[in-house]
């Protein structure tokens, strides 16, 4: 009985002092990570806007002026690259951060604006443009992958593109070139040198695939 | 302060230096001492749980059960250790984006358990806090050391990014020490031990000759 109350009485004490200093600062806290996640956000986008009222849904951020950001993470050297892209009203990639990364220090760490510039080529350049770094190229193709997918993505998404279609599982050696031409079908090349069947709906969405369905288009 | 007799607060921070008598709390230490302000955040919010404790833990001796006294430790510890990531999130943004990963794990330095199991627990607060700031003292020494010898040797600078820690006046406080191509193994978690190993070594070296000062039947040994 008196262990119950002394641990309970501890277990107070420290829920007391959580809730005292959490409520002192966390007004402060807040105010800080917005301010930083707005700073990435102004610094990519290149212009500073009113951010009242604005809110992520499903990793995108409508901006006033029509663009929008897009949050997204790719698998790097070690554990999760989180990205940030902007895109402009009319759909074009501006920019992209990595936001949050854990890559070896020294040597994958130039994905990070304040170590290097490399970032910044993805606004002049499309993903597949931008040189690899020697000594790291799973984070450099890693950040790439992940870009050009975000890319990809707003593509499928953008009402252009045609709606998502539930084809069901098709084996591509009897794929129509027609279904190719219209990027329907995207195909990955197999390790045996064959294709082989796979998900329509699902592989869509992926970039890294563009050249396989070029080849069968041919 | 008696020469012949250490105070509570060196023989904490030098003769049972947590980290280079001890061993304890390598992880944090290896992994975090990449550069000077690194090593002096997570030795800032070290001190900070290791001070908090120690104090709150000895005042509270006489009421901890001794079944459940390590459940109670860690607890009081983690406590702590989330106030500072708090303190750090509100007061050092930019700090607490580089070091947020390592301070979350203080919980679970065993350096802190260790100080507060075998001496704040049994202490009256004002023993146990000289204590707990000499551990912390000696625990910081040991991190700059280690973040000074790797940040010069792997980035060829030191005090980078002070101003994340001190304010933008300390932006200024950078040494390019210059040369040639930065080591990178030193930055690596590789370079760590090494730098690591030898510091111990130059550490047992100084004790062992102090020791050996000391101790008048002992004569000069190196």
């Amino acid at each position: 009985m008196r262990t119950l109350l002394s641990l309970g009485g501890i277990g107070l004490l420290c829920a007391l002092l959580l809730a005292g200093v959490q409520d002192l600062t966390g007004e402060a806290i807040d105010r800080n990570r917005n301010a930083h996640a707005w700073r990435t956000a102004f610094e990519l986008t290149g212009k500073r806007f009113d951010t009242n009222g604005l809110e992520w849904r499903e990793g995108r951020l409508r901006l006033p002026d029509g663009g929008w950001l897009q949050r997204s993470a790719t698998p790097g050297y070690v554990g999760d690259i989180h990205l940030l892209a902007a895109f402009n009203a009319k759909g074009r990639l501006t920019g992209a951060r990595v936001v949050r990364h854990r890559e070896t220090p020294g040597l994958g760490d130039f994905i990070d604006l304040d170590k290097s510039p490399w970032m910044r080529r993805f606004s002049e350049s499309s993903p597949r443009a931008v040189d690899a770094v020697t000594g790291a190229t799973i984070t450099s193709e890693a950040v790439k992958r992940g870009v050009e997918r975000m890319i990809e993505a707003q593509k499928m998404n953008s009402p252009s593109a045609h709606p998502p279609r539930r084809l069901g599982i098709l084996n591509i050696r009897e794929q129509r070139p027609q279904d190719a031409q219209r990027g329907v079908v995207l195909v990955p090349p197999q390790r045996d040198g064959r294709l082989g069947t796979v998900r329509i709906d699902s592989l869509v969405q992926s970039p890294a695939f563009g050249i396989a369905a070029k080849t069968l288009a041919h | 302060m008696g020469a012949e007799k250490p105070s509570t607060f060196s023989r904490a921070a030098i003769e049972r230096n947590p980290a280079w008598a001890q061993l304890l709390g390598l992880c944090p230490l290896l992994a975090v001492s990449n550069s000077l302000v690194n090593a002096a955040g997570l030795a800032l919010a070290s001190g900070f749980v290791m001070l908090g404790s120690a104090l709150t833990i000895s005042a509270l001796r006489a009421w901890i059960p001794q079944l459940v006294r390590l459940p109670c430790f860690v607890l009081v510890i983690a406590t702590f250790t989330t106030l500072s990531v708090m303190l750090l999130e509100a007061y050092a943004f930019e700090l607490y984006l580089r070091v947020a990963l390592f301070v979350q794990i203080i919980v679970s330095n065993c350096m802190i358990l260790g100080r507060v199991e075998a001496f704040a627990s049994r202490q009256p607060p004002m023993q146990a806090g000289l204590d707990a700031l000499g551990t912390a003292a000696g625990f910081a020494l040991a991190l700059l050391a280690l973040g000074g010898v790797r940040e010069a040797l792997g980035q060829g600078s030191l005090f980078a990014g002070m101003e994340h820690l001190f304010g933008p006046a300390a932006a200024n406080w950078r040494i390019e020490l210059g040369g040639e191509q930065p080591l990178l193994l030193a930055l690596l978690p590789p370079g760590a031990f090494i730098i690591a190993g030898v510091l111990l070594g130059l550490g047992n070296a100084v004790r062992n000759r102090r020791r050996a000062g000391m101790d008048s039947t002992k004569t000069g040994e190196a």
